[in-house]
């Protein structure tokens, strides 16, 4: 029972270590672990049927679970990869957008500066006149 | 210009980075234990550390996941007495002593797990001046056999360990190790038993 209670959490964890999450199956095995826990208990006490009635109930969840994981795994690296995508985009359009405002500010400044020039040479030739 | 695009690429760049990847943090768990009234107190009917059977005693365990990743936890519970030996967290080994009860689940990165722990002891006997517990009742479930002798019934306790599952061995572990120190984390609490009349 515990072998199978480990390699369904085996597979959770590549899946909260992907960067995704599955809250509903950690609740499920955590709801097969509680009954483990019970069948071990009516086990000790020598109640060998209730024990194996509960460990079925167990097992029944845990393969539940196990079998939802690939699907989970698959949403997840989804998850992962749109999040790195997102943010590469994000980090392209910010260095663009940075990039073309001040390119424009460049150019409104250098435009400002030559008709500052001109006005100055218009003033200074009417002076002389 | 395109100096101007250099440092608003490298800028954005860093920034990126440190979205996309997770900070280091310290790695632990930690548990504890807190009376019928949730605090640090209150630990024993009347703040008497003296049961007698059928007393009941609130107690309430906490375990918290700061491991950033999803956690298999088991807490086995063990009633010791003064003699027996106790887990060593500075060698990473845990009491020798069989665990009478234990608690699983799965926590997340960041979790808090709150385990009730109400407890009493239905039999104990007097065995030549010893006090012998042959049967608890823990969170309403009955254990029973010989679990715990002291002299005088003086200093038992329960011992909780926190044991987790350890992914490279395949199997559960008591303690981590870095390259610097082993970690493994406990607690007890100790009490004194009167043999059932």
């Amino acid at each position: 029972m515990s072998t199978l209670s480990y390699q369904a959490f085996d597979q959770l964890a590549v899946v909260y270590s992907s960067g995704g999450t599955a809250p509903n199956l950690v609740t499920r095995l955590n709801s097969a672990l509680s009954l483990m826990e019970a069948a071990r208990v009516e086990r000790a006490q020598g109640n060998a049927s209730n024990a194996s009635a509960l460990e079925d109930q167990a097992r029944s969840i845990i393969a539940q679970v196990s079998s939802q994981i690939p699907a989970a795994q698959q949403q997840a690296v989804q998850v992962s990869n749109l999040r790195v995508e997102t943010t590469i985009a994000g980090a392209i359009f910010v260095v663009g957008l940075l990039t073309v405002c001040f390119y424009g500010c460049l150019r409104v400044w250098r435009w400002y500066e030559k008709e500052k020039v001109l006005e100055m040479r218009i003033l200074g030739e009417e002076t002389k006149n | 210009m395109v100096a101007f695009f250099v440092i608003v690429t490298v800028t954005v760049s860093a920034l990126a980075y440190v979205e996309l990847t997770t900070p280091y943090t310290d790695q632990f768990f930690s548990m504890w234990i807190v009376g019928s009234n949730g605090l640090t107190e209150n630990y024993f009917p009347n703040n008497n550390p003296n049961i007698i059977p059928t007393e009941q005693v609130n107690w309430t365990l906490g375990v918290y996941n700061h491991m950033s990743s999803l956690e298999y936890v088991v807490v086995e519970v063990k009633l010791l007495n003064a003699t027996e030996t106790a887990p060593n967290e500075q060698t990473g080994v845990p009491s020798p002593v069989p665990e009478i009860f234990e608690f699983a689940r799965v926590l997340v990165s960041n979790e808090t797990w709150t385990i009730p722990f109400p407890w009493a002891i239905v039999n104990a006997v007097s065995v030549n001046g010893a006090v012998q517990i042959n049967g608890l009742s823990i969170n309403g479930t009955m254990i029973t056999g010989s679990l715990a002798r002291a002299a005088g019934g003086l200093d038992f306790r329960f011992v909780f360990e926190l044991w987790f599952y350890d992914q490279a061995a395949d199997n559960l572990a008591f303690s981590w190790s870095t390259p610097t120190s082993t970690y493994s984390v406990w607690t007890q609490l100790w009490f004194n038993a009167t043999a059932s009349s």
